[in-house]
């Protein structure tokens, strides 16, 4: 039961990844902040991998912190781990741009756009962990 | 052979707990290395600890780490708001 619902949670994860992935995708083409240099299908690969793994990489802050957190629905629990595993990448790229300036260069639309793009994950991964938590066999509710 | 009556079994079978439960108990290398351990923490640590990493690479474009990764998630890392050239 405990690996079926595992394995059921990593399915939605990885799914909810690549969705966020193509949804980031279509977010830039609307907004224009960066136009792309790639083809389409090489960034649908791309946006795919890197969407599944910044969103594991979130469930699992999540799976360890869920307990430590301020809030008491999941859905700001997943919005605020997303958004500081984001904060805790720009910070680097905050130092790597000031260490070499002419290699890093900071885009402040880009800036703004990936804060809102982790927000959107957030809430992605809060819905997929919310729904899963219904199903986990352990008698407790769904609380988005 | 030895028959035990009464209050003597009982006693046995205390002593026999108090063994087990110091066998199987505590912090010992035992107990770290069983598989369920193994399964349910170490390996979803590190899973976890090797996803994070390979973030990092892709997200500054790390093609000292893995050669090609820069311009594989050129659009993604801008995207995302990473600094990029």
């Amino acid at each position: 039961m405990k690996s079926r619902f595992f394995l059921q949670r990593l399915a939605l994860l990885v799914a909810s990844g690549i969705v966020w992935g193509w949804l980031s995708m279509a977010i830039n083409s609307f907004t224009g902040a960066f136009t792309f240099e790639s083809g389409l299908s090489h960034n649908f690969i791309s946006f795919a991998l890197g969407g599944v793994i910044l969103s594991l990489i979130c469930a699992g802050f999540l799976f360890m912190l869920e307990g430590r957190l301020p809030f008491k629905r999941t859905l700001p629990k997943a919005v605020l781990v997303s958004a500081s595993v984001w904060l805790v990448l720009r910070i680097g790229g905050a130092f790597l741009s000031a260490m070499d300036s002419e290699r890093f260069h900071v885009v402040t639309p880009q800036t703004l756009q990936g804060f809102l793009l982790a927000i959107v994950l957030g809430v992605v991964l809060g819905i997929v962990w919310g729904l899963t938590n219904g199903n986990a066999g352990y008698g407790r509710k769904a609380v988005i | 052979m030895v028959t035990l009556h009464g209050s003597q079994r009982g006693a046995r079978r205390v002593a026999i707990n108090y063994i087990s439960k110091i066998k199987t108990g505590g912090f010992n290398m035992e107990r770290i290395l069983e598989r369920d351990f193994l399964l349910k923490t170490a390996l979803p640590a590190l899973i976890i600890v090797g996803l994070a990493f390979s973030m990092v690479v892709i997200a500054y474009g790390m093609d000292g780490v893995a050669k090609g990764v820069h311009d594989a998630f050129h659009d993604f890392r801008h995207t995302i708001g990473m600094p990029c050239h």
